[in-house]
C-alpha cells in the first residue's frame, strides 16, 4: 500500500538517470556508431569511413574473435564455479566462526586491493620458465621443469591469477548479505533443531539468493570485460594470442592495430552478450523474493 | 561414579566431536586462503625494500639487508602528500555521489513496481558491461566543452557514471532481502516514502552501503586510465597517476614499483578498515520483534 | 589486533605524508619566475604567450630532469612565453592520449612525437605544420640538423614534419664475458653466431634472449635484412613482397629448432628477458640503444651488427636505426599568429646544438653536429662505432608497414616459429592488409 504512490520514484530515480545518461550511454552511443566505420587511428575519430556492418561481419571469420570467445567462456565458467563458489563457501565458513573471523575478513581482502601490475609481475615470476618460482621448486622435488604457460596449459594459468584475485571481493559481499540475516531467524531454527549444513542450505543460501545472483551477474559480466591482470600476465594474448579474452582482444584492436572502428565492434559485441547472459540467469535463477 | 551415558549425552557427545572436526576443517581451509593473500602483499612490500637489481633474480627471498632507495627516489622525486589529498578528495567525493544517487535508485527500483523496471533492470545491467575504453573519449570531449580538464571534477562525474550501475545492481541485491514489514509498520504510523527511506532503510543497510562504498573507492582509487587521460597538471595528480610516471623508459624499475604499489596501498586498506566496523551482524536483530 | 593494524597504517601514512611536506620542492616543477630585470625586448609591448607543450620527456626519462631545465632556461631567456608542460613516459596510454587530444581539438602547441606510420594520422588529419610551410617563413628553422637525420623525416607524403633531437640504432649485444668463458668468437659473421648458439645451449645459458609475446620485432627486420639486405628490407610490400622477407622469417623457425631462445619465448615477457641478458644468464639479446643505460657491467658488453645471411645480401656492416621522434608544431599553434613566433622559437631552443648535446649524452645518436660526449663505457663506444662504420642505416619495418599489418605480421611470429603456419601464407596477408 505503502508503495502504490508512484510519484515519489522519479525522485529517487532520475538522478541516476541524469548521470548514467550523459556520461555512460551517450559516450556508448557513439561507440556503436564508430563501429559502423572503419578508424584507424584515435587521432582520426570523428572521421573515417563509412562502412556498415562490415566491421560485424568480419568477426564471424575472425579466428581471433573466436579464440577469444573460447577463451572467455572458459572464464566465465571459472569466475561462477571457482570464484563466486569459493567466495561462497569462505564467507559461510568465516561467518560461522566467531574467534578470527575479523583477520580473516581483514586478510581476504588484500588481493583486491594490490594493483593488476603487482600480482601479474609475481604471477610472472611464477611461471618463467628458466627462473621462476615454480620450476624452482620442482628442480629442488629433483623433478624436470615445466612450461607453465605452453600452449595447452596457459589458459589455465592465465586464468588462475585473475580468479584468485576477485575471490576476496565476492566475499565480503556475499558475507555483509550474510550478516544481514536477522539472527532471530536462527535462533527459531536451533529450536526445531536444524543445525549445520541443513542450516545452510535451507536457511542461509535461500535468505541470501538475490545477493548471490548479483554476484554471478557481476562474475559473469566480469569476465566478458577482463582486461587487466591477462595483460600484465600474458601480454597480446601470449602464448601466441592463445590467451586472449574479449577484453584483452578489444583492447589489442583499438590501441595496438589502431582498428578503432572493429575495436568498437567488438565492444557492442561484448555488451550484447553480456546481455543475453544476464538475461538469462536472471530468469533461470528467479526466484520470489522471501519477505520474512 | 561411572554410570554410562543417556541418550541425550552421548547425542550432545557426537554433535561436540562432530564440530570439533569441522571447525578444524574450517580453520585449516581458511588459514591456507589466508596465507595466499597474505603473502602476496608481503611479497610486494618485501621487494620494496630491496634493490631494483635483484628483484627480478631473486623476488621471493627476504630482504635481509632492507634497502630504503626505492621509497627515498620516490618520495624525493614527487609530491606523495599532495597526491593523496588529490586522491581523496577525488575519489571520497565519487563515493558519497555514488551512494546518494544509488541509495535512492536502488530503494526505488526494489519496493516500486512499475512498467520500465524491468528494462531499466537490464539497463544497469548492461552498463556493468562498457569497457572503460570504448567510452572514453567521447566522455574526454564532453569533459573538454564543459571545461574540466586538470580539474577534480572532470574525473569525479565520469567515475560517478561509471560505479553507479555496480551500485545500484548490489544496493538492490541487498535491499529485497530486508523485511518489508517493517516499512508497512511505519506507513500506519503515518511516515512517509521519503521518512522510511532516511529513518529506516538507511541504518539497516549500512552494511551494504559500506560494502559498495569499499569497492567504489577501490576502483575510482585505481582507475589509473581515466585520471590519465583527463587530469593533465602535476599538482592535480592522484597518487595512482603519480607513481605511474615512476615506468622508467628502460623498462620498469621494479623495485620502484613495489614501493609504489604499498604507498598506494596503504590508504585503501585503512579506508577498508574504518568501513568495515559496519558490516556487523545483527543489525536487523530484534526488528522483527519490536 | 585489528586496531593495532590500524594505527600502524597511520603511522605508515603519517611519516610519509610528513616526510613529503618536509623536503625541498622537487626538482621537475620550478615555477616560472620571469626575470623582471631583463632588458627589455625589441617590441616594446609584448602579450604575454602561453604554449602548449607535450612531449615523453617525463617520469624517470633520463632526459626528464635536463628538459625542465631547458623550459625553465627558455622561460627565464624569453619573458613573454610561458611554458605549460605535459610531459610523462611515452607508453600506450600516453600515445592514445596525444591522438585523443588531436581528435577532440584539444592540440597541443608543441609536442614531441613519433614519426612514421604513428604520425601518419596526424598529417592525414592535417593536424601538424610541415618544416616546408614553416621554412617558408623561417627560413632557418631546423637548419643546423644534419642532412642524414633530416632525411629520416621524410614522410609518406615527401614532406618533412618532425625535427629530430636524437636517433638510435639497434644491434646484436652480447655478453664478452660470456663468450670469452666458452672460448667462443663474437659473431661476426653467421657461422660463428650459429657455434655460438649452439655452444651456449649445451652449457645451460640461453642463447639468444628474446620474447614473443611483447616485443619480437627485432628479429623480424633483422633476420629480412640478413637474408634481403638493404635494398629488400626498405621496401613497404604494397602488393607483393620480396622473396627475401619469406626466407629471412624462416630463420625463427630454424633459430627455435636450434633452441637459440628461452624454452618459454612465446609467452615470457620483454622485461624479464632483458633482465636475464643483464644478469649474464642470457648470452645475445637483439635490441636497441635504448638498454644501454640498464647494463650493469657496460665493459664486459658490446654490440655489432648482426651478420649476413647465407645466401643473403646484406652487407656486414649495415644497421637498422635512424631517427623515429622529434618536435611538431601543431596546425593550431601555427594559424595562431601569436603563438606562431613563440612556438617556433620553443623548438629551436630545444634543438639547438647546445639542447641536442644535452639529450645525446644520455642515448643514441645526435641529430646536428655536436662533439661527442665524454665518459663512455664499451658498449657506448661499440654502439657509437657500429652507426659510424654502417654502410647503409634504414629505419626498422614498422615505420613502413601499416599498423594493422604490422601488428598481423608481429602476433604470427610464434605460429611461424612454431612451425604452425609459412612466412608466406603470414607475408600475403601482411600485404593484403598493408593499406
Amino acid at each position: 500500500m505503502l508503495y502504490r504512490d508512484k510519484k515519489p520514484l522519479i525522485v529517487f530515480i532520475i538522478p541516476s538517470l541524469v548521470i548514467l545518461g550523459v556520461f555512460l550511454y551517450y559516450p556508448f552511443v557513439q561507440n556503436i556508431i564508430n563501429s559502423f566505420y572503419d578508424i584507424s587511428g584515435l587521432a582520426a575519430l570523428g572521421g573515417g569511413k563509412y562502412v556498415g556492418l562490415e566491421n560485424f561481419r568480419k568477426m564471424f571469420t575472425d579466428p581471433g574473435i573466436r579464440q577469444s570467445l573460447k577463451n572467455t567462456l572458459y572464464m566465465m565458467f571459472f569466475a561462477v564455479f571457482f570464484q563466486v563458489g569459493t567466495a561462497l563457501i569462505l564467507a559461510l565458513m568465516v561467518d560461522s566462526i566467531t574467534k578470527g573471523a575479523q583477520f580473516f575478513r581483514t586478510v581476504f581482502f588484500f588481493p583486491v586491493v594490490i594493483s593488476a601490475t603487482a600480482i601479474g609481475l609475481m604471477f610472472n615470476l611464477f611461471y618463467s620458465y628458466n627462473g621462476g618460482l615454480f620450476n624452482q621448486i620442482l628442480l629442488k622435488l629433483g623433478m624436470e621443469r615445466v612450461l607453465w604457460l605452453s600452449d595447452e596449459l596457459a589458459i589455465y594459468m592465465v586464468s588462475l591469477p585473475v580468479i584468485w584475485q576477485y575471490v576476496g571481493f565476492y566475499f565480503v559481499i556475499l558475507l555483509t548479505g550474510l550478516n544481514g540475516i536477522p539472527q532471530d531467524i536462527f535462533e527459531y531454527a536451533l529450536l526445531d533443531g536444524v543445525t549445520g549444513i541443513r542450516k545452510t542450505w535451507y536457511i542461509s543460501l535461500p535468505l541470501i539468493w538475490d545477493v548471490i545472483k548479483v554476484c554471478l551477474i557481476l562474475a559473469i559480466t566480469g569476465s566478458l570485460k577482463v582486461f587487466d591482470l591477462p595483460w600484465v600476465v600474458a601480454p597480446n594474448g601470449a602464448p601466441k594470442g592463445l590467451t586472449h579474452f574479449l577484453g584483452t582482444y578489444m583492447y589489442f584492436k583499438t590501441f595496438i592495430s589502431q582498428s578503432v572502428g572493429y575495436g568498437a565492434a567488438i565492444s557492442v559485441l561484448i555488451v550484447v552478450l553480456g546481455l543475453v547472459v544476464s538475461f538469462t540467469v536472471n530468469k533461470v535463477l528467479r526466484r520470489d523474493p522471501i519477505v520474512y | 561414579m561411572d554410570r554410562s551415558l543417556t541418550a541425550f549425552e552421548k547425542q550432545v557427545r557426537k554433535t561436540r566431536i562432530a564440530t570439533a572436526v569441522s571447525k578444524t576443517i574450517i580453520y585449516t581451509v581458511l588459514c591456507i586462503w589466508a596465507f595466499t593473500t597474505v603473502y602476496t602483499l608481503f611479497w610486494v612490500v618485501n621487494n620494496s625494500f630491496k634493490d631494483k637489481t635483484i628483484i627480478l633474480t631473486d623476488s621471493f627471498s627476504l630482504a635481509v639487508k632492507p634497502v630504503l632507495d626505492n621509497y627515498v627516489t620516490a618520495f624525493r622525486k614527487l609530491n606523495i602528500g599532495r597526491a593523496y589529498l588529490n586522491s581523496f578528495i577525488i575519489s571520497g567525493s565519487t563515493v558519497i555521489l555514488v551512494m546518494v544517487f544509488s541509495g535512492l535508485t536502488a530503494y526505488a527500483m526494489t519496493r516500486y513496481t512499475f512498467r520500465l523496471k524491468n528494462v531499466l533492470y537490464l539497463m544497469f545491467s548492461g552498463s556493468l558491461l562498457f569497457p572503460a575504453f570504448s567510452t572514453i573519449v567521447p566522455i574526454f570531449r564532453m569533459v573538454l566543452k564543459l571545461n574540466l580538464v586538470s580539474h577534480p571534477l572532470g574525473v569525479i562525474i565520469p567515475q560517478t557514471a561509471s560505479n553507479l550501475s555496480f551500485a545500484i545492481i548490489v544496493l538492490m541485491g541487498f535491499m529485497s532481502n530486508l523485511p518489508l514489514e517493517l516499512e508497512e509498520a511505519a506507513f500506519m504510523e503515518g511516515c512517509n516514502v521519503f521518512n522510511i527511506f532516511f529513518r529506516i532503510i538507511l541504518p539497516i543497510s549500512k552494511p551494504a552501503f559500506a560494502t559498495v562504498a569499499i569497492f567504489t573507492f577501490l576502483w575510482s582509487y585505481n582507475d589509473l586510465f581515466m585520471q590519465m587521460v583527463i587530469l593533465r597538471k602535476r599538482e592535480t595528480y592522484p597518487i595512482c597517476t603519480l607513481l605511474n610516471e615512476i615506468s622508467s623508459q628502460f623498462g620498469t624499475d621494479f623495485g620502484l614499483m613495489a614501493s609504489a604499489v604499498t604507498i598506494v596501498v596503504l590508504p585503501v586498506l585503512i579506508v577498508y578498515l574504518f568501513l568495515q566496523k559496519n558490516i556487523v551482524k545483527g543489525l536487523t536483530a530484534g526488528a522483527i520483534k519490536g | 589486533m585489528r586496531k593495532l593494524l590500524a594505527i600502524v597504517l597511520i603511522i605508515a601514512m603519517s611519516i610519509s605524508l610528513l616526510s613529503a611536506c618536509n623536503k625541498a620542492k622537487p626538482v621537475d616543477e620550478p615555477t616560472p619566475t620571469p626575470d623582471a630585470s631583463t632588458p627589455k625586448t625589441e617590441e616594446p609591448q609584448q602579450k604575454t604567450v602561453t604554449l602548449r607543450t607535450v612531449s615523453m620527456f617525463g617520469g624517470t626519462d633520463p632526459s626528464a630532469a635536463d628538459y625542465q631545465q631547458l623550459i625553465a632556461n627558455f622561460m627565464k631567456e624569453n619573458s613573454n612565453i610561458v611554458i605549460n608542460d605535459e610531459s610523462a613516459t611515452a607508453d600506450e596510454t600516453w600515445k592514445a592520449r596525444v591522438t585523443t587530444d588531436f581528435s577532440s581539438g584539444n592540440d597541443p602547441d608543441v609536442v614531441f612525437y613519433f614519426t612514421g606510420a604513428d604520425a601518419v594520422q596526424l598529417i592525414e588529419t592535417g593536424k601538424v605544420v610541415s618544416i616546408e610551410e614553416i621554412r617558408e617563413v623561417y627560413p632557418d628553422y631546423a637548419s643546423n640538423i644534419t642532412e642524414a637525420a633530416m632525411s629520416f623525416m621524410k614522410e609518406f607524403d615527401g614532406k618533412h614534419y618532425a625535427v629530430p633531437i636524437r636517433g638510435f640504432y639497434e644491434g646484436l649485444f652480447c655478453n664478452t664475458d660470456l663468450f670469452e668463458q666458452y672460448g667462443l668468437e663474437l659473431p661476426t659473421d653467421w657461422e660463428k653466431l650459429e657455434t655460438a648458439i649452439k655452444k651456449f645451449k649445451e652449457v645451460g645459458i640461453v642463447p639468444i634472449a628474446a620474447s614473443f609475446s611483447d616485443v619480437p620485432h627485432y628479429w623480424i627486420e633483422h633476420f629480412i635484412y640478413a637474408v634481403g639486405g638493404y635494398e629488400d628490407h626498405k621496401v613497404n610490400p604494397k602488393d607483393t613482397y620480396p622473396e627475401s622477407w619469406a626466407e629471412g622469417l624462416r630463420w625463427f623457425k630454424k633459430f627455435k629448432d636450434m633452441g637459440a631462445f628461452p624454452v618459454d619465448v612465446n609467452a615470457t615477457k620483454n622485461d624479464i628477458t632483458t633482465n636475464m641478458f643483464y644478469d649474464k644468464q642470457a648470452a645475445m639479446i637483439l635490441d636497441g640503444s635504448w638498454i644501454v643505460g640498464g647494463i650493469k657491467d657496460p665493459d664486459t658488453v658490446t654490440v655489432l651488427p648482426v651478420p649476413c645471411a647465407p645466401g643473403g645480401k646484406k652487407d656486414p656492416s649495415d644497421i637498422i636505426g635512424g631517427f623515429s621522434t622529434g618536435f611538431y608544431i601543431s596546425r593550431k599553434a601555427w594559424d595562431d599568429p601569436d603563438k606562431r613566433d613563440a612556438a617556433v622559437k620553443f623548438v629551436q631552443y630545444m634543438t639547438s646544438n647546445e639542447a641536442i648535446s644535452l639529450f645525446a649524452k644520455v642515448a643514441g645518436a645526435p641529430a646536428a653536429d655536436v662533439p661527442s660526449p665524454e665518459g663512455m663505457t664499451a658498449v657506448m663506444e661499440a654502439g657509437i662505432k657500429m652507426g659510424g662504420q654502417a654502410k647503409n642505416i634504414d629505419m626498422p619495418i614498422d615505420s613502413r608497414l601499416s599498423k594493422e599489418a604490422w601488428t598481423f605480421l608481429v602476433s604470427s611470429i610464434g605460429s611461424i616459429a612454431d612451425g604452425q603456419v609459412t612466412p608466406e601464407e603470414v607475408l600475403q596477408e601482411v600485404v593484403n592488409k598493408n593499406k
